[in-house]
């Protein structure tokens, strides 16, 4: 009975991520060869016709990359093959300012998974990447008049060079890890945002980056500067179709809020399950600032990541808010770091996990407290419900405490759903499923109702659909 | 002698925000006052400041004792002189046992040698049954996984152990159930007497139906905007503060 | 993280031991391995815990080990009411080695290791070989257990109770001088023991240069048996203290772990449970106190192997002065220990801006049937609300600190099951909160 039924609700899952899971054959204008080697950086170098200091920095991440070893913690990554990646495709000439403009069959990408339509009714703000380069750009024109800045990162290289090189890589230095250094040497795409002193953005701006063909990495890199007392919410989603063998996502994301400024960054990371998300995301929150995470990663084969902050000045304050879930074969490695360098700040982690089928989360996190950080109050709070007994579920935070006076609390259970609450639900009528689901979707509630309305809908009937048949 | 609490035009506050603006109140042993007042009017801050809770600030004016200025002093100073604070929120200190700690307390207030082991026990005891607790309390870590009725006959508890000239109680009824409620309120109307003075705090006037106050005053905007007999409980009962507010005092906020 | 060498650590040093001691080929051939083993592992192998061990502190590497076996037992101490047995070692001599002749007569055993080694051979094989042998990957148990110079065997047979506890004491700290030792304890089934053992300063204790202490304690208990294990660590201030504790439980058997670290320029302690039989239970509470510029490393790596098994594991650490401590933690509870219940829990109380706290409580779950899997942690100061209440009854502010501190400390305290260890603990933390 239990099988059968597994087989079943399989299949509706696969079905339904069926609404990502389709290729185009589209013709790329330009396309490396696959594998990595110097040659490629200068390649994708040229190709841009970049500053020189651009090419500088990729050999430098270049350099690093092929010292350093691979981790030796978090997950998996002994089947991940960097010689049968392709690191550069591009799939137009330039970035279109109106849909229009986009070739027909990417067009059709973006409007099956919805974009234009989100566009027009809540959005302030498009981005969207299609494997190496961004295809669209658009942004409401108030905005515009008011000096904000939305565009693909490579533009902005062009059009902004000041504001760009006081800024990038200095949150991330391709030094800080492995899959960083690989980003620095052969990034493209991504969004840049840029909100001027006091201008506060109340619509979402969105960056959608799709992976298309097999064993293509997608390679983005995000910068938001938010001067002193601005506000952004900037959100990104990635999809790619499902193949046999992996693709490989490797971002770098840095974030600065200066005084005053409030930013947040949302992720619906739900990449097909044979792709390897490898993420390094990193704030500044300076003076009186706010940053916050709010990070769900259900798709993927195995995702390392952990959005961090260092509040840099005193008042800082950070919020972040990760939810994983890990079906059949897939690793969640996912958690967050908040590093306190300044008196007065304050931070809260808050960690929910679901692992089924024998799929396995991990919180790994670290909350620091460093010498001169006086007054800070820290939180993390850490749950992680577990569906069956195949599935595992790990909690490994690293809590240093350099100063006195320092509030720091940190809790975490594991545990599966209980018995009477099954009972309670199903006693008032709710069939096995539906009170599972009801029960998972509780346990994600503080999640979803900090997405904007539509994502939030979306994302309890991806849970949904994760859950089908998960009891039987 | 009579001793006397005395606040004189006292301007205080925290943070460097002024809550009280100008308290003067006269408590002399053997009498019984009631301060009462809306949320917010200052009434805790009024306690904390005669305590001497080093968060708060005064601006000016002075607390005496006696006629002298206790302003200054640390609060165990202050307890040693005879004051009590029972406060609104008591502080959980986890792995020390209540006994103990009034034992410590007591033994600071009165002397190492005013009271053997055996007798300081006895006093407990008797002080636990008359607040009917259970006699394992002392045993139990100071507050911690208290409930609020037990909390507050804690409170009391060592308010009668340790035998304060001038006892601050600040909202000692609330968290109380009605049974609690008229066991807490007998026990510090027979602690009531010539040698001691009373300062009830409260929001509502269901404790005074129990110990009747010799004055009553009403504190609104960090100021005492009227003062009356015991009869006065009764009349705000009925008609609340906003008539004091809308009404003569209206200037007083 | 730099390496750790110890000069005697040879195939030389090693054979002399072996040979001095009489010891058989077996024996012999398990140090060896283990030497192998010390020399090829590095300081921390686990994966998580790499950035988070610290053995800077340990400049022992030119400490002379003590190759002599000590004589017999001198036997000088005179009051043994209230205990059941006692090992006492004060640096190379053995001090007392006595146990109540009516539990002689039940069949407990209670010797020198040299002495078990020999007479009873083939249990002790069996024993620290398939049961309780010291983890593979841990350097410092393979350090002790190649180079152990003296070490104790106590073995409770079924259905006999050990009422009074027995008492192991190390007395150490000479100059320059390393001691290592092994402790085997194997209680049978339905059995019960508690043993106190003490690793504290000797007469000859002191001098510029750091001593080396190794102590291993190596557990093993059948079924529906008790064993309250405590230990007292409060060394001198120049001794680099490696513990490695294990234990492997039984069905429906309980250890419980109590410690306490107070002295020691470096004291780092590992502990394993393992609870391989169906409802085996390990309750463990640990303390340190750290003052001056001393360092803990304190882990602890619980196993639910079997269905139904309990831990039950509390950590609270105070430091002062520029004293540093890590707290790591880890409750695995395998796809085998369906319906285990586990709370762990390491708090921190933090009293000067030179100290440092670091905490790792992790866990890792591979079954989703389990009661309760929960960990915490916290570090927190005195806080200035608690002050203000406590001086508002009378109380000194310094008085109120004391009490804060020691009542911070105080639930793990009680939690340990000898209330004799606990006066003297409370009296040693009152003293170092003095200093």
């Amino acid at each position: 009975m239990r099988g059968r039924h597994r087989t079943t609700a399989k299949q509706i899952v696969d079905e339904d991520y069926s609404a990502y899971d389709f290729k185009d054959d589209i013709e790329y204008l330009y396309k490396t060869k696959k594998g990595l080697r110097e040659s490629i950086v200068d390649e994708i170098s040229k190709l841009k016709g970049e500053p020189e200091w651009m090419t500088r920095f990729r050999h430098r991440a270049y350099e690093h990359f092929v010292k350093r070893p691979l981790p030796t913690w978090g997950g998996d990554l002994s089947a991940l093959d960097f010689e049968n990646i392709t690191y550069y495709a591009k799939p137009v000439e330039r970035v279109g300012k109106s849909w229009e403009d986009v070739p027909e069959a990417i067009k059709k990408t973006f409007d099956r998974l919805g974009i234009p339509e989100a566009e027009r009714k809540f959005l302030a703000g498009v981005g969207a990447q299609y494997e190496s380069e961004v295809v669209y750009h658009s942004l409401r024109k108030e905005l515009e008049e008011k000096g904000v800045i939305f565009m693909g990162t490579d533009s902005a290289l062009k059009e902004y060079p000041e504001i760009f090189r006081k800024h990038f890589g200095t949150i991330v230095p391709p030094e800080d890890n492995k899959f960083a250094a690989l980003n620095s040497a052969v990034w493209s795409g991504g969004s840049f945002v840029y909100i001027p002193e006091g201008v506060v953005v109340d619509q979402p701006l969105q960056a959608y980056f799709r992976i298309n063909a097999e064993n293509v990495g997608q390679f983005e890199r995000t910068l938001i500067i938010a001067e002193p007392h601005s506000r952004v919410h900037y959100i990104e989603g990635c999809t790619a179709p499902v193949y046999a063998s992996a693709s490989l996502h490797a971002a770098v994301v840095e974030v600065i809020a200066k005084e005053g400024a409030h930013i947040r960054y949302t992720t619906l990371q739900n990449w097909s399950k044979d792709v390897y998300n490898l993420v390094t995301k990193r704030a500044h929150a300076h003076k009186d600032a706010t940053v916050e995470w709010v990070d769900a990663n259900t798709g993927s084969r195995l995702t390392m990541k952990y959005p961090s902050v260092y509040l840099m000045g005193p008042g800082a304050r950070t919020d972040v808010l990760s939810v994983t879930f890990a079906g059949r074969g897939q690793h969640q490695d996912a958690g967050a770091k908040a590093i306190h360098l300044a008196p007065h700040t304050q931070s809260r982690i808050v960690s929910k996990s679901v692992s089924k089928d024998g799929g396995r989360t991990t919180y790994r996190g670290h909350l620091r407290v460093a010498r001169g950080a006086r007054n800070v109050v820290a939180s993390v709070r850490c749950d992680a419900l577990m569906l069956d007994a195949q599935s595992r579920s790990d909690t490994y935070p690293y809590i240093e405490i350099d100063e006195d006076d320092a509030t720091v609390t940190h809790e975490a259970t594991v545990g599966r759903i209980g018995d009477e609450q099954m009972f309670y639900l199903m006693s008032r009528g709710l069939t096995e499923n539906e009170a599972v689901n009801m029960i998972v979707l509780g346990f994600l509630e503080m999640f979803t109702k900090e997405l904007p309305m539509e994502y939030a809908v979306e994302f309890n009937r991806l849970i949904k659909l994760e859950m089908e048949g998960s009891v039987g | 002698m009579k001793r006397t609490l005395q606040i004189v035009d006292l301007h205080a506050g925290r943070d460097g925000k002024e809550i009280l603006k100008g308290i003067n109140l006269v408590i002399n042993q053997g009498e019984v006052h009631a301060i009462m007042g809306p949320n917010g009017s200052g009434k805790s801050t009024l306690s904390n400041v005669v305590m001497g809770n080093p968060k708060y600030q005064i601006m000016s004016g002075d607390v005496r004792l006696d006629g002298e200025s206790i302003a200054k002093l640390a609060p165990n100073k202050r307890a040693h002189r005879g004051l009590f604070l029972g406060m609104q929120y008591p502080v959980e200190v986890s792995g020390v046992k209540l006994g103990s700690f009034m034992k410590a307390a007591y033994n600071q207030v009165h002397g190492p040698d005013a009271l053997d082991v055996a007798g300081f026990m006895e006093l407990v005891e008797e002080n636990t049954k008359l607040l009917n607790m259970d006699s394992a309390f002392a045993g139990r870590y100071v507050n911690e996984g208290f409930s609020g009725g037990e909390k507050k006959k804690a409170e009391i508890l060592q308010m009668l152990v340790l035998k304060p000239a001038f006892a601050i109680l600040d909202e000692t009824d609330s968290g109380l159930d009605i049974d609690a409620l008229k066991t807490v309120a007998r026990a510090i109307d027979a602690y009531r007497g010539p040698d001691v003075g009373i300062l009830l705090i409260t929001h509502y006037q269901r404790l005074l139906r129990y110990i009747k106050p010799d004055f009553v005053h009403v504190l609104m905007g960090g100021k005492i905007v009227l003062t009356g007999g015991g009869d006065l409980a009764e009349k705000l009962e009925e008609l609340g503060y906003g008539w004091l507010k809308d009404e003569k005092y209206a200037g007083a906020t | 993280m730099a390496g750790f060498d110890l000069g005697f650590a040879e195939d030389e040093t090693v054979r002399e031991l072996s040979s001095s001691r009489k010891e058989p080929a077996w024996f012999l051939a398990d140090r060896l391995v283990s030497l192998a083993n010390f020399k090829a592992l590095r300081v921390e192998e686990h994966q998580l815990f790499t950035k988070y061990t610290d053995i800077s502190r340990a400049r022992v590497g030119g400490t002379e080990p003590y190759i002599q076996p000590a004589g017999p037992a001198k036997n000088s101490e005179k009051d043994l009411a209230g205990v059941s047995g006692v090992y006492s070692q004060e640096e190379d001599s053995l001090e007392t080695l006595w146990l109540d002749p009516e539990l002689e007569k039940k069949g407990v055993v209670f010797e020198t290791l040299q002495n078990a080694v020999s007479r009873h051979q083939q249990q002790l094989r069996t024993l620290t070989f398939d049961h309780a042998s010291l983890p593979e990957s841990d350097k410092f148990a393979q350090m002790t257990k190649a180079l152990c110079m003296a070490g104790v065997v106590l073995h409770v047979p079924d259905n006999v109770s050990v009422s009074k506890p027995i008492l192991i004491r190390w007395s150490i700290g000479r100059e320059n001088a390393a001691l290592l030792t092994r402790t085997v304890v194997s209680l049978g089934n339905n059995s019960s023991a508690v043993v106190v053992e003490e690793i504290e300063p000797s007469k000859a204790a002191g001098g510029e240069r750091m001593a080396l202490f190794g102590g291993t304690a190596e557990v093993m208990l059948g079924e529906g048996s008790v064993l309250k294990y405590n230990g007292v660590e409060n060394v001198g201030g120049g001794v680099a203290t490696f513990l490695n504790r294990q234990a492997s439980v039984g069905a429906g058997s309980e250890i419980r772990w109590a410690f306490a670290y107070v002295g020691g320029e470096m004291t780092r302690s590992h502990i394993d449970s393992f609870l391989s039989g169906r409802g085996a239970t390990v309750r463990e509470v640990q303390v340190l106190y750290g003052g001056k510029s001393q360092f803990f490393d304190i882990f602890s790596h619980t196993r639910h192997v079997a269905e139904d098994t309990v831990s039950d594991l509390l950590s609270k650490g105070v430091l002062q002065d520029q004293s540093k401590a890590y707290v790591k933690g880890l409750i695995t509870i395998e796809k085998s220990g369906k319906g285990s219940d586990s709370y762990l829990g390491e708090f921190g109380m933090v009293l000067s801006r030179d100290s440092r706290f670091l905490s790792i409580p992790s866990l890792e779950i591979e079954n989703h049937a389990v009661r309760r899997a929960k960990h915490a942690s916290s570090v927190t100061q005195v806080d200035e609300n608690q002050i203000f209440y406590m001086t508002s009854r009378g109380i000194e502010e310094s008085e109120a600190r004391k009490l804060i501190v020691m009542g911070f400390l105080d639930p793990v305290v009680a939690r340990i099951p000898l209330e004799s260890v606990a006066d003297r603990l409370r009296g040693l933390f009152e003293s170092k909160w003095k200093a």
